[in-house]
């Protein structure tokens, strides 16, 4: 294997995460733009206020803030950036072929926003999203960089998950993809907490009887992990 | 010949784009990354032409290798008169605390950058040498695979050589000097204008790419902080500047540098690639005595041309940039990048005169040179073909043997007429086509060139 | 002849706990044509091994770095001299000491001092004509501790016309080579001073030779040699960097005697470490 950093273990785990949070939240933001067109009583605005935007906003500005906004952290634009920070700083690991992908999601975001239907052009946001997900596991030598990344891919899936209630049914499979992984990329990480958290997604009536207080805890032990 | 890459030109920079072709730039103290533009018409280069500057190249880099051993050791040139001692030590880039280190195999200038102009007389002129941190190797590299996949037919009759083995020249340099362990390429970090090429060049030539904290010395051998054991680092291909090295050899408040890293280097543990103290011998004003050092050292007529040079130091010199600045281009030998690069032809009387008294004030900070007037390339601006003035930077790897990249950076100014071609400068780049010695002097590489120069030739008279 | 026994401590004393601390030392003595090292041993604590090597300039270098924690740092360096004012060196003086250096940029002022104080012996030999710049330079200043810094250059100092060895080595330093005469910068001890010293050699056109501009003196068998440079910053006798932001403080002992005093106290020291 190649040489890893401190510093590049956590650019790896963190490219990850910021590429997923990318993916999840855009799918997410469609959805409830969708969503949004014939729901009158507007219920959708809670759960963007949840991912951190200004939902006193009027829906036009609002989900342009969702995609493009600057000074929202959440945003799709705001991630993205995120994410191309942390690949650009690995290209000796990933290798160039690969930052190519981080690098035309950004491209096609400034693309939508300069488009006049930029909620039908964020598909190919998804697609070089795909396209990076892809190469990353196929071009990728190093296996334990490897697997971080895509460890970042499920720590934050979780996280959206478990902040949203959102596809809950899903947190086993993603826990399972940790579990997995978790002892073979050589970075330390809180077992305890770990097992606290496969305790409570294995637990019998999840998650169809969860409860927001339980679920902020699952959160909780989840930010412990690493 | 190249027309079809020129209707491509927009894909094949979209693509470079995508690759992340790009370099740094601050403005008003914020940090933005700008693409590099390229231009799809090439330069040319033909087989007899490329066997001449790579013989020129070898024995320059050869001489000024020697000269930078000599100077940190046994100083025979300047016993010999052959450069005035006060030359010699008063180029700021002359680092006493490299006084008698031998670096690893001897090499001083591993990766070396040679700018090159091709005059309107057909004559290659050298106008600097770039000994320390020569950039501009990589974007070439990346526009190359684009090229090929535009048109493969071109690659093909034409036999280009290819020029992608740049990463594996690299290596190969850097495993010769290696002390044991393995290969590192250093950068300041994220935020430098050339931070894509450090990264490209560590993945091209398999190196780790770190940061100065991811590095540290203990018992006089340079580290990588691996996250699971720390490891022994054999070369260092740097791209920081040499004061910022070590902070406990050079600038002592600076924060950045790995303490001890000139200790490590000193006790032969290391090789610092390229190594410090470099700059004494691509100084502005060492520049005039590099055909000296060819003939001094070995033995040999220099190949490559100087630009006529003028040192106001010598007071005949001196008269003569008085007499005659109004024709010269007058060069601040501290500055960099293009800048403190002046044309005399350029300046209103005052500044001439005010530019004038500060040579006479400081004769050593001066060089003058008879303004070249270079070969324009064709070159393909906002829809139509122009010319612009072009420079070519060759590259040099010292290894086991002196090699010359079969390819360089062609860069080209923006402006019409304009000789400044840096980047940070607004300049783009075009590709470098070395021809195949297969096809030396064979119908198709005449007709290419003659097509080529041609064109240059029509449109330089215009000027 | 005379043999000479010294030590020399410092004791640096942090406010907080630093970590990671790489440092390099310049206080052991350096065998040159007119000294000779007999004994040389230095003394760490916290104790860490150190690496020994020569400069760029001659000067002898000890390296070292302490990854731990530690609140203070101190080194003791003590041995045996023969010191011999009457060999020869027979060596060129490198031409980066008659340029200025960053210390040592001239200031007109002090130029046109230099000019003045070497007014009736223009054409005078060189040693003579470096002497009576000394004889000028230590006439301008008055010693005094509060007056100058470390980062305090020669046309500053003289400008001040006080400071402290360092200040007026400086200011006939940068006279020196204004009026062409190769000089350069020393440090080292001296008998009779309780800390680290600093002069200046100047060459002769034969050999460097001493002058302490601080005493008004020929440097003589009293004085001990660690390093030649161009100025003060070549000749640090202590450089590190350390992570923690600690305000420090530092105590300095030195004695040089020919007695073997010094060798006794610095025993003494290693006994104390024990």
């Amino acid at each position: 294997m190649g040489s890893l950093s401190l510093d590049k273990i956590d650019h790896l785990l963190w490219l990850g995460r910021y590429v997923e949070r990318s993916q999840t939240t855009l799918h997410f933001i469609m959805g409830t733009y969708d969503a949004a067109i014939d729901s009158p009583d507007e219920l959708w605005r809670g759960q963007l206020q949840a991912l951190g935007f200004d939902s006193t906003k009027d829906s036009a500005s609002l989900f342009e803030e969702c995609l493009f906004g600057e000074a929202c952290p959440s945003s799709i634009k705001n991630s993205l950036e995120a994410a191309y920070d942390n690949a650009v700083v690995l290209r000796d690991v990933i290798g160039t072929e690969t930052i190519a992908y981080v690098q035309m999601a950004v491209n096609s975001l400034e693309h939508a926003q300069e488009s006049s239907a930029p909620m039908l052009d964020c598909a190919l946001i998804i697609d070089d999203i795909m396209a990076f997900k892809g190469c990353s596991d196929d071009y990728v030598a190093d296996d334990v960089a490897r697997n971080i990344i895509k460890c970042g891919f499920s720590i934050e899936r979780m996280d959206l998950y478990l902040r949203l209630g959102y596809k809950l049914e899903l947190l086993e499979k993603e826990t399972h993809k940790l579990a997995s992984r978790i002892d073979r990329i050589g970075i330390p990480y809180d077992r305890a907490a770990f097992k606290e958290f496969i305790v409570r997604v294995y637990a019998p009536g999840f998650p169809e009887n969860a409860t927001p207080e339980q679920l902020a805890q699952m959160l909780r032990f989840m930010e412990q992990i690493f | 010949m190249y027309s079809k890459l020129v209707q491509q030109t927009p894909k094949i920079n979209a693509q470079l784009a995508r690759y992340g072709v790009k370099f740094g730039l601050y403005k008003q103290g914020e940090f933005h990354e700008r693409l590099f533009p390229f231009d799809a018409i090439p330069r040319i280069i033909t087989a007899s032409q490329w066997s001449y500057l790579e013989r020129g190249l070898v024995q320059r880099v050869d001489a000024l290798n020697a000269y930078l051993r000599d100077l940190y050791g046994e100083k025979r040139i300047i016993r010999d008169g052959v450069i005035p001692e006060t030359f010699a030590f008063a180029s700021s880039g002359y680092l006493p605390q490299c006084e008698q280190i031998m670096p690893p195999k001897g090499i001083y200038s591993h990766i070396s950058g040679i700018d090159l102009v091709e005059g309107d007389d057909g004559v290659w002129y050298v106008l600097e040498d770039n000994l320390r941190i020569p950039s501009g190797a990589s974007y070439p590299l990346v526009a190359r695979n684009l090229c090929r996949r535009c048109d493969a037919e071109t690659f093909r009759t034409l036999s280009i050589q290819d020029n992608r083995n740049y990463g594996e020249l690299l290596r190969e340099t850097l495993d010769y000097v290696n002390c044991g362990g393995i290969n590192v390429v250093l950068t300041p970090g994220r935020y430098n204008a050339a931070y894509f090429e450090h990264s490209y060049l560590a993945e091209k030539a398999g190196a780790v790419l770190a940061e100065p904290s991811e590095l540290f010395v203990k018992d006089l051998k340079l580290y990588y902080r691996d996250a699971n054991e720390d490891k022994l680092v054999g070369a260092v291909y740097r791209r920081t500047s040499d004061e910022y090295l070590d902070p406990l050899c050079f600038v002592p408040d600076s924060l950045i540098g790995i303490p001890n890293l000139m200790s490590a280097y000193r006790a032969g543990n290391v090789a610092i690639v390229n190594a410090p103290g470099n700059g004494a011998a691509d100084d502005k004003g060492i520049y005039y005595f590099v055909p000296k050092m060819i003939e001094y050292y070995l033995g040999e007529e220099p190949i490559l041309h100087n630009a006529p040079t003028y040192l106001p130091y010598y007071p005949d010199d001196l008269s003569y940039v008085l007499e005659n600045a109004r024709t010269l281009v007058i060069k601040d030998v501290a500055e960099a990048g293009g800048y403190g690069v002046v044309f005399g032809s350029d300046l209103s009387d005052e500044d001439l005169a005010e530019l004038l008294a500060k040579v006479k004030a400081e004769p050593r900070r001066f060089i003058a040179q008879e303004v070249i007037d270079f070969l324009c390339l064709p070159t393909y601006v906002d829809g139509e073909e122009v010319m612009r003035k072009a420079d070519l930077r060759a590259f040099v790897l010292s290894g086991a043997s002196t090699k010359v990249w079969p390819s360089g950076l062609t860069r080209y100014s923006r402006e019409e007429g304009s000789a400044v071609v840096n980047s940070s400068q607004g300049g783009g780049f075009k590709d470098t086509w070395v021809l195949g010695a297969d096809l030396a002097g064979s119908k198709e590489e005449a007709d290419a060139v003659r097509a080529a120069s041609e064109v240059a030739e029509n449109d330089c008279q215009e000027d | 002849m005379r043999i000479l026994s010294y030590s020399f401590e410092t004791q640096l004393n942090f406010s907080g706990s630093v970590t990671n601390h790489d440092f390099i030392l310049r206080c052991a003595p350096k065998s040159t044509p007119f000294q000779k090292v007999l004994d040389s041993q230095m003394i760490m604590i916290p104790g860490t091994h150190l690496m020994e090597q020569v400069d760029g300039f001659g000067n002898r270098l000890h390296v070292g770095s302490i990854p731990e924690a530690h609140d203070s740092f101190s080194f003791t360096s003590y041995g045996l001299v023969m010191v011999d004012q009457e060999a020869e060196c027979a060596e060129a003086p490198h031409p980066m000491y008659l340029r200025p250096s960053s210390f040592t940029q001239p200031s007109h002022e002090a130029v046109v001092f230099a000019g003045r104080a070497l007014q009736t012996i223009p054409n005078a030999h060189v040693w003579k004509r470096a002497v009576e710049l000394m004889h000028a330079v230590y006439r301008h200043f008055t010693y005094d501790p509060l007056a100058t810094t470390t980062a305090t250059t020669a046309a500053q100092a003289f400008s001040m016309a006080a400071g402290v060895c360092q200040d007026y080595a400086h200011s006939l330093i940068m006279m020196c080579r204004a009026k062409g005469i190769p000089a350069r910068y020393c440090a080292g001890l001296m008998e009779g001073e309780g800390a680290t010293h600093a002069w200046v050699e100047v060459h002769d056109g034969r050999n460097w030779r001493g002058l302490d501009p601080t005493n008004n003196r020929v440097v003589d068998e009293a004085y001990i040699v660690f390093s030649h440079g161009r100025d003060f910053e070549d000749c640090s006798i202590e450089r590190g960097v350390f992570s923690g932001a600690v305000d420090q403080s530092q105590r300095v002992k030195a004695s040089v005697s020919k007695d073997g005093g010094a060798t006794r106290f610095a025993e003494f020291a290693e006994a104390a470490q024990q």
